[in-house]
């Protein structure tokens, strides 16, 4: 039995995913609710022979404990080439990954026939889980002589920069973001010595997972970028080291090629 | 691609759930409704069903309605209940992707990127080959809907009925019966038979 592993942030992957996150009165405590479409893109030759697999979608959700949790998986696209054939969605359930306390959906699928495909099924889950207190935080400045955003409302500033944690994909993609396991915030705007310096924190970050913060930016002049300006450039963060602090960034300007 | 209308809702059921947050949103909406959009027509078509649910955003305000799509969040995903064909043709029957939005009157509506093709002369659902598919969507909304605030608690020593009770003693055995005996003008003496 073969085993494809997709991620929920990877839009090629898992289209239309969605996740939304309710408060239940307790601080740690949180109902979570995921959708999308996964496309494990099966595919089989054989009207004879059943064949199983195992699909798991990573759901880019870091928690510290799984309190209960239901999922619906169904089948969403499948191709057929005349023959006789069999698709099935057997079986789903919701683990934690051991290594990385992220949350995912294990489904086991058979499919039969000739031509046939298993391009995509559907998913629904909702979880009472407690999240893992992992952040981390730094700031970004803006040098006031390259962006002023004096005049700026605070909204239109933050609507300016993201900032994301990304999974970094392997040594040869480490300058490219990788999926995004989380999304962060801009917590502040305060003016320091002619700079514009906004904090940020990303809270929820899987542990034991190399990443990488990156400062998606709208708006600013093509040859603005952020760079990131303290180390480390990869960030694990385990059940020892839940937080990282001082990840700053500061907008430079690059010569245009 | 082509986008497909419905105008009418379609079936819905839903259920509305309060929340404490993350605030403002106060409301966990399920809402299942019934998809939009056809499997059958032509051999090959790729489009998008775009239709509206029967849930609308209590007390809604057209004017609050990008204040609405900006802090809302809706997780959707669409399952087909139905799928059938008239005979051993080869097929395609796809729920690409979903997009969940809320229309100009607080409505919750999606739009689902369909794809259909089969192999055979002719159109599909039309004579004898036919392809039949029907899907529905499943979808939680996270919203804020105004409430009417509980009542204020009963300041201290204000509400003699709630924090002070009466005591009623309890009554054992029949009551006795009193017999009154007056005059004419109501006025008289108590005796007891």
């Amino acid at each position: 039995m073969a085993t494809i592993i997709l991620q929920a942030a990877d839009r090629n992957q898992v289209s239309g995913a969605s996740s939304l996150e309710v408060s239940l009165g307790s601080p740690t405590e949180q109902l979570i609710i995921f959708s999308g479409v996964a496309a494990p893109e099966i595919n089989v030759n054989d009207a004879d022979e059943f064949v199983d697999n195992e699909v798991i979608v990573k759901l880019g959700v870091s928690v510290s404990a799984l309190e209960s949790g239901v999922s619906e998986v169904a089948l969403a696209s499948i191709e057929n080439d005349e023959s006789r054939f069999v698709f099935a969605t057997n079986m789903s359930t919701l683990e934690v990954d051991e290594e990385t306390a992220e949350l995912q959906l294990r489904v086991h699928t058979t499919i039969c026939g000739e031509g046939t495909k298993l391009h995509r099924f559907s998913y629904q889950i909702v979880a009472k889980v407690s999240k893992v207190a992992s952040r981390i935080s730094g700031v970004i400045r803006i040098p006031q002589m390259m962006v002023d955003l004096v005049n700026k409302t605070q909204e239109e500033v933050f609507a300016m920069f993201r900032v994301t944690a990304n999974r970094i994909p392997d040594e040869d993609g480490f300058e490219q973001p990788g999926p995004v396991v989380a999304t962060g915030k801009i917590t502040s705007r305060t003016f320091v010595d002619g700079n514009t310096v906004l904090e940020y924190v990303i809270d929820g970050c899987p542990f034991n997972t190399e990443l990488r913060v990156f400062v998606p930016t709208t708006g600013l002049a093509q040859d603005l970028k952020p760079r990131q300006v303290t180390p480390p450039l990869k960030i694990v963060l385990t059940k020892f080291v839940p937080a990282v602090a001082g990840i700053d960034f500061e907008i430079v300007r690059i010569p245009l090629p | 691609m082509d986008i497909i209308t419905t105008d009418t809702p379609m079936p819905t059921e839903f259920t509305r759930i309060p929340v404490s947050g993350p605030a403002p949103l106060n409301t966990l909406a399920y809402i299942r409704c019934r998809g939009g959009g056809l499997f059958g027509g032509p051999l090959e078509h790729h489009y998008r069903a775009r239709f509206v649910s029967t849930f609308q955003i209590a007390k809604f305000d057209q004017a609050d309605l990008d204040w609405h799509r900006a802090i809302s969040h809706i997780s959707a995903a669409p399952f087909f209940f139905q799928l059938d064909t008239s005979s051993d043709f080869s097929f395609v029957m796809a729920l690409e992707d979903i997009k969940p939005f809320i229309d100009d009157f607080g409505r919750i509506g999606f739009e689902v990127q369909i794809s259909q093709r089969g192999d055979f002369g002719g159109r599909l659902f039309s004579g004898t080959d036919w392809i039949l598919g029907a899907y529905e969507v499943s979808a939680y909304a996270l919203l804020y809907e105004p409430r009417p605030q509980p009542p204020l608690p009963p300041i201290p020593g204000q509400s003699k009925g709630k924090l002070r009770p009466e005591i009623i003693p309890p009554h054992f055995g029949k009551p006795k019966k009193k017999l009154i005996v007056t005059d004419t003008f109501g006025l008289g003496g108590e005796s007891s038979d």
